[in-house]
């Protein structure tokens, strides 16, 4: 195996892993998003955004990732709408994740005992306080886990992009195949970089949740 | 001009006229009337099931009617219809929920925040004093109800009997004219229920606050009470001075209740 290979190796890894962790971040934050507007719409106290917040988590969380992702970049420009691959990947798997985060979100809000919401009444809160002061702070931690969850598994989800010509670690890796012969080696490099986006990602989820619960980390 | 005096002189604190309330068609409160004057303390007293919580939890609007009327000092919480009311507007409710208080059986402290954040929030959320106000208020509170050492620490690494008083003072810092006590004693031990009745009746001298509870402990009752009201089935079955009603009750449910022989008619 020659350095020529070698270095045009990490040049490809490196141009696809630049794709994965823009994909990653940007559908993250996309996703968060939606989790809370969706989220809290689903607890909203009026019905129309209700329906239609659960409409965006059925439809969603209800169909395949990889049709919606296909939709966005196929299907979208017969109505007129054209995106590029980058806006469309991160539109499908922000929008496919945001479904998941909003039902955490959801349920993180409705773990909050009924005894919070009566002291926050008795105490004459406002429901803005109430939720910003008193369920939030408390909802918040309980959500972080399984966000990570989620952000682990849109990570994973990225490597879909491929299928509409945007060049992520997978798509490289397939290329350098292609190009050089080579099965082994791509492929142990990309699982590698995917374990250690992993680790980066646990690690992220970790130092937040420090930062959002530091009464428990008091050791 | 002096007539008028007299007259927001002699409204009661708490008027509770012809309340209805039931639970999935099943009557609580039928058509209750109520009246207690300004600085009364009052003890609801009954089986479980008789309707003395809902009362509590109506006046702090944790529940609605069904019909009738709440007054505080005068002021309706209710419009519309007295069959069909309906509870008042955010806006104005609060106005009124502002002078009431309530502190809860399980008493319902904020976990995430410590003691004297649980003093301090509220009076700045109800925009009654900015941050460094209400902390040294909240300071004050703590060592009046005697956890003067415990400002710092989360609810949870109290006892019972510390977060019922941290309760009492959170309640306390928003200066209501109406506190209710939602049976203050069942969560703590014996030795407990003296310090609770001892913290009340300081309260009492100090503020002048009319205060509702309801227990289930009668020596606690008659010590605290000046009024000894006695429910079953959503009706005010006896109502008196805790002497009257604990020696001689003249109803017979109010008799069996107390353990006192039924008499016949």
């Amino acid at each position: 195996m020659t350095e020529l290979v070698l270095s045009d190796l990490l040049r490809s890894v490196l141009r696809g892993l630049e794709i994965t962790v823009i994909l990653t971040i940007s559908g993250s934050i996309l996703a968060f998003v939606c989790a809370f507007v969706f989220g809290l719409g689903r607890v909203s106290r009026w019905r129309f955004i209700r329906v239609f917040s659960v409409c965006y988590i059925e439809l969603f969380r209800g169909t395949s990732v990889f049709v919606q992702v296909f939709w966005l970049y196929y299907a979208l420009p017969a109505f007129g709408l054209l995106l590029s691959p980058l806006l469309a990947g991160i539109l499908g798997l922000g929008l496919n994740v945001g479904a998941y985060g909003a039902e955490v979100v959801r349920s993180a809000v409705q773990a909050t005992g009924r005894d919070q919401y009566e002291a926050c009444c008795a105490l004459n809160f406002t429901r803005y306080q109430t939720f910003r002061y008193i369920i939030l702070p408390q909802a918040f931690p309980r959500m972080l886990p399984v966000f990570g969850n989620n952000m682990v598994e849109l990570m994973k989800a990225s490597s879909i992009v491929s299928l509409i010509s945007l060049s992520d670690i997978t798509f490289q890796a397939q290329q350098f195949r292609i190009r050089t012969g080579q099965t082994f080696l791509p492929f142990a490099v990309t699982l590698i970089v995917y374990f250690i986006l992993y680790l980066g990602i646990l690690f992220f989820i970790r130092s937040v949740t420090r930062l959002a619960n530091p009464q428990k980390v008091k050791v | 001009m002096i007539i008028m005096e007299q007259i927001a002189a002699s409204r009661p604190m708490v008027q509770i006229s012809d309340v209805s309330k039931a639970f999935n068609g099943i009557s609580v409160l039928d058509g209750l009337n109520l009246e207690i004057p300004i600085g009364q303390k009052v003890a609801l007293l009954g089986p479980s099931g008789s309707g003395k919580t809902t009362i509590l939890r109506l006046l702090m609007t944790l529940e609605t009617i069904d019909a009738g009327q709440v007054r505080i000092e005068g002021v309706p919480m209710y419009e519309g219809a007295p069959d069909a009311p309906c509870l008042l507007p955010e806006g104005q409710i609060r106005a009124v929920r502002s002078r009431i208080g309530m502190v809860f059986q399980h008493f319902g402290l904020f976990p995430h925040l410590n003691v004297l954040n649980n003093i301090a929030l509220p009076q700045i959320l109800n925009g009654q004093a900015g941050k460094t106000e209400a902390e040294n208020r909240a300071h004050e509170l703590l060592q009046m109800v005697g956890l003067g050492e415990k400002a710092y620490l989360l609810p949870d690494q109290l006892s019972g009997g510390q977060k019922q008083r941290v309760a009492i003072a959170r309640a306390l810092a928003l200066q209501p004219d109406i506190l209710l006590f939602d049976e203050p004693t069942s969560a703590l031990d014996p030795q407990r229920v003296s310090d609770v009745l001892d913290l009340l009746n300081m309260i009492c001298r100090k503020t002048g606050t009319t205060m509702l509870l309801v227990t289930h402990e009668m020596e606690f009752a008659r010590q605290f009470a000046d009024r000894i009201l006695f429910f079953d089935h959503g009706q005010i079955v006896e109502d008196g001075a805790p002497d009257v009603v604990f020696t001689n009750p003249k109803d017979n449910r109010t008799r069996a209740f107390l353990g006192l022989p039924v008499i016949d008619v």
